[in-house]
């Protein structure tokens, strides 16, 4: 038990706690030797500040449409998996290629494929007739956000499918076998056994995926055009940390970005709880 | 644990290896920009220099974007190491470098240094010390579809209402000939330091100065800039760097583009679509008052003042940023030199045909805001380029939106100053 303390103090409460003292103090990222301590004016700043604002309901909906796709999404491809047909030890591998390429470069590649002169999403589009003329996918404002949802979508789903899977496997399969003898139809199955018995997993899951959302960084860094107002949490974070030195209001931010993601994260465990418990 | 010592005593011997071999030479660290050519004619350059004096070098290579290097060279430098003796640094670092370089203008006769163009050598200097070497410029250059503008009559514009009348007319024209894609102008639009250069120049353009801020000149610029899309610009002009301006241009999709010099070179490749119909000229000027401006870009070394081996250091920085080198990576890779003469040299013009253009240009460049704003001045740019691409999208009245501007660098600005003086 204790080195297990120590090793958690050490590499997650002591960086923590250093931002939070940081966020207290005026630091610049060249001059950390001289900080002084400026109460909560940084969170006073950050309060105040538009972006941030824009920067949280920007996460909150990429969390908000996102994570339910995925679930949707993986939770079919997963049932497709479960079964057994010619090929499936190749598909399943083949599934987790999105999940397996880093990010960076998944979504370099997207950046590319998305380019509104010659990218080739808009060149497909235009040929079957989906739009009438090539559309700014990273660059319009009220575009990004969905092109952004729509590329992670395409990344995690796997990680989501794949998680499902296991859960799939572990159930009894007893109950199917009965339910199947007395003629049950499928919808019923799927509804009335399949679902409910997979519930705890899928919780699981769908926590994973909104913790995951909520610090969304990557994507949007390379996707997106640098416009303020298409920033994330962590985005926002990072351009007052890194790019403008100012160690202690990013802090803030990023202090805020923590007890936001802790407070879903009680919320989520406490409704898990209580399914995961009226199941049993 | 017997095993465990071993190691030690091996590791240990090793180590006073390499450290009696590092009292015999010196090793020298040198950040380079692993930017296309880049890094391969550092490594030249450097090996050289090694053969010469019996130094060793290690090239530490530097992130593409020049957001990201700073960052790191701002880590090394902030942390006073002694790990990295030259660093290769952006035109707008300078104010932020002058406390942690070693002032280079005693290394440098006085003829050597009148021999760059004047603004690199009033970028580089602060308070009359040299605090970078120049190494090589960068310089806005209009580019343009030789063929097209032939194919209607047109010659190069040489004011920005110009401009904006021929790319609409031979883009209306193209696209009723079945050009679908072609687009007027394309730009860096993305919210990053490529736009901030642009802003500034538009506004040079037009006879203001965003420092102090012309707020009835900057009001012209967004009313006349807030007409580009979509009319002769794409929206996706919004997410554009450099390398997607030059890829938008190349494919044959835009006829005229604003870029830096390198766009030349690949241009001019064999594959490049665009192969001998590109003509290039200095940005044009706008308005009643206006004049023909270009931003300055480039990069340049400096020898940080935590080296232990600053002597080989500098003799380092001569090295590469003399003429002779400066000469060769502009023969063999496009760079543009920042020695005035090496402009009429006739091989050069010959293999840059746009020398004559980039060096006229060089003549009149003007400066970022940088040293005004100090250490805010990322952040400044940062929130002008915002405003700017909302006046770009028509989301901001071109008033309000020169006001905010004004407000902003003026507050920036403030707090710039008042940071000085409580250092001070």
């Amino acid at each position: 038990m204790t080195p297990c303390l120590f090793v958690l103090l050490s590499v997650a409460a002591w960086p923590l706690f250093r931002t939070f003292l940081f966020s207290l103090t005026d630091a610049q990222l060249g001059d950390i030797p001289h900080a002084q301590f400026v109460g909560f004016a940084n969170f006073a700043e950050l309060f105040a500040d538009d972006n941030w604002w824009s920067a949280v309901k920007n996460t909150l909906l990429f969390a908000t449409f996102s994570v339910p796709c995925e679930a949707i999404l993986g939770l079919m491809i997963a049932l497709v998996l479960h079964k057994t047909f010619m090929g499936r030890g190749l598909l399943r591998a083949a599934v987790l290629v999105p999940w397996a390429i880093p990010t960076i470069v998944s979504a370099r590649m997207w950046s590319w494929m998305l380019h509104d002169v010659y990218g080739v999403i808009n060149e497909l589009l235009v040929w079957i007739g989906a739009i009438a003329a090539p559309l700014p996918w990273t660059a319009a404002p009220e575009l990004s956000l969905i092109t952004i949802v729509l590329v992670d979508v395409w990344k995690t789903t796997p990680f989501m499918a794949l998680l499902l899977l296991a859960g799939l496997q572990a159930l009894p399969q007893d109950c199917f076998e009965a339910a199947l003898v007395d003629g049950v139809s499928r919808k019923r199955i799927f509804f009335r056994i399949t679902l409910p018995l997979l519930r705890p997993t899928l919780i699981v899951a769908l926590i994973f995926r909104t913790l995951d959302a909520l610090r969304i960084f990557d994507l949007v860094y390379i996707l997106s055009s640098g416009d303020a107002d298409t920033d994330t949490m962590s985005v926002y974070a990072r351009r007052h940390f890194v790019d403008y030195a100012n160690v202690g209001h990013g802090s803030a931010a990023a202090v805020c970005l923590f007890f936001i993601v802790a407070l879903v994260t009680v919320l989520y465990i406490n409704i898990g709880r209580h399914n995961i418990l009226g199941e049993v | 644990m017997r095993q465990v010592y071993k190691v030690f005593a091996v590791l240990l011997s090793l180590s006073c290896v390499v450290f009696a071999t590092n009292a015999a030479a010196a090793t020298i660290r040198i950040t380079c920009r692993a930017k296309g050519q880049e890094l391969e004619l550092c490594k030249k350059a450097v090996q050289e220099w090694e053969k010469r004096t019996g130094n060793v070098v290690e090239i530490i290579p530097l992130p593409q974007s020049s957001s990201e290097a700073f960052v790191v060279t701002q880590q090394q430098l902030s942390a006073q190491t002694s790990d990295v003796d030259i660093f290769q640094v952006d035109t707008t670092w300078v104010s932020f470098l002058a406390a942690h370089v070693v002032s280079l203008k005693l290394y440098f006769s006085q003829q050597e240094l009148a021999a760059h163009f004047p603004a690199i050598l009033q970028n580089n200097t602060i308070n009359g010390e040299l605090i970078v070497a120049p190494w090589y410029a960068d310089v806005d250059l209009l580019f343009y579809r030789k063929d097209l503008l032939e194919k209607y009559g047109k010659l190069p514009p040489t004011s920005w209402e110009d401009l904006f009348l021929i790319a609409q007319e031979i883009q209306e024209s193209e696209r009723a000939a079945g050009n679908g894609r072609l687009w007027g102008y394309v730009f860096r639009g993305k919210a990053y330091e490529g736009l901030m250069c642009h802003v500034v120049e538009w506004i040079g353009a037009f006879g203001g100065t965003l420092y102090p801020p012309d707020i009835a000149c900057i009001i012209e610029v967004f009313t006349f800039i807030a007409q580009f899309i979509p009319k002769i610009s794409p929206a996706g002009t919004l997410n554009y760097a450099e390398e997607d301006v030059r890829g938008v241009f190349q494919s044959g999709n835009a006829i005229f583009a604003s870029n830096w010099p390198y766009t030349w070179a690949l241009t001019q490749t064999e594959n490049s679509p665009v192969k001998g119909k590109v003509g290039i000229c200095v940005l044009p000027k706008g308005g009643q008052h206006g004049k023909c401006t270009s931003v300055l870009g480039g990069w340049g070394l400096c020898v940080s003042r935590y080296s232990r081996n600053q002597e080989a250091a500098i003799d380092l920085v001569r090295w590469l940023t003399r003429p002779e080198e400066q000469r060769r990576r502009a023969l063999h890779a496009s760079y543009c030199p920042t020695i005035r003469l090496l402009y009429q040299d006739p091989e050069l013009l010959t293999a840059n045909p746009f020398f004559r253009q980039a060096g006229q240009a060089l003549e009149t460049v003007i400066l970022r805001p940088s040293s005004s704003l100090g250490r805010f001045y990322a952040q400044a740019s940062a929130s002008i380029v915002n405003l700017v691409q909302r006046v770009l999208l028509c989301r901001i009245a071109p008033d309000m939106a020169a006001q905010r501007l004004e407000k902003d660098i003026i507050g920036f600005h403030k707090r710039a100053s008042e940071m000085a003086t409580t250092k001070n």
